[in-house]
């Protein structure tokens, strides 16, 4: 991991068109400003990992019985 | 309209209506190798779909249709600004699907509402987004779907 020093106010470049700088540090708190192009998600690393877990824990599994996933598939919301 | 080739296991015994193709250029988290996936929509179910990738069918779920009106004003304040990032559009031609997890011992579904799946219907192109607020409170208020 690359591991740079900043001060309040001053900014990363990642590449020619991402920007992260330092906006505020309050204790064990850093504000960052990220200006990123709008195609270029950006997130929460635990946020990212919550989904990222759900998405794993929703595979239909290939043990599952065809038939009980054909009932449960079949029914109406409610 | 592309279909895949490849089906999972799972499918068989299930009649499906409509099978599309959709890309995700970021893949989906925890399958971001995986860039194409098949919906296919479950025959006499406007609700649920299966969600399965086209090189690896074993990676597929069950993906529920937003139950709330397309033209939900409230819905689109929540997502517009992230569909309008990713398809430059106002949210019309979006369909938006969340992800089910299949609750085994209960047969119970539970839908991810922080993580919507919108997919243009035009360009056949999807992105999960990941929302800082969950939407299950304005889907409960808007539909059945508990």
């Amino acid at each position: 991991m690359l591991v740079l020093t900043r001060k309040c106010n001053e900014t990363i470049r990642i590449g020619s068109n991402i920007k992260v700088k330092v906006l505020e540090v309050s204790g064990s708190y850093v504000k960052i400003g990220i200006e990123a192009p709008l195609e270029i998600p950006v997130y929460r690393e635990e946020l990212y990992q919550k989904i990222l877990e759900e998405n794993r824990a929703s595979l239909i599994s290939r043990e599952l019985d065809g038939q009980y996933l054909k009932e449960v598939i079949s029914r109406k919301a409610g | 309209m592309k279909n895949g080739n490849k089906h999972p296991q799972m499918l068989e015994g299930i009649e499906i209506r409509n099978l599309v193709t959709v890309e995700f250029p970021y893949g989906l988290p925890g399958f971001e190798w995986l860039k194409r996936f098949n919906i296919a929509e479950v025959k006499d179910n406007p609700l649920f779909s299966l969600l399965y990738s086209t090189d690896e069918p074993d990676i597929s779920m069950i993906i529920m249709k937003c139950p709330v009106a397309e033209t939900s004003e409230e819905l689109y304040k929540l997502v517009r600004k992230e569909i309008k990032r990713y398809f430059g559009a106002n949210g019309n031609g979006v369909d938006i699907y969340f992800v089910v997890r299949l609750e085994k011992g209960e047969k119970k579904l539970i839908a991810n509402y922080s993580a919507p799946i919108v997919v243009c219907r035009d360009r056949m192109v999807g992105y999960q987004l990941i929302l800082e607020r969950d939407l299950s409170e304005l889907i409960c208020e808007n539909s059945n779907v508990r």
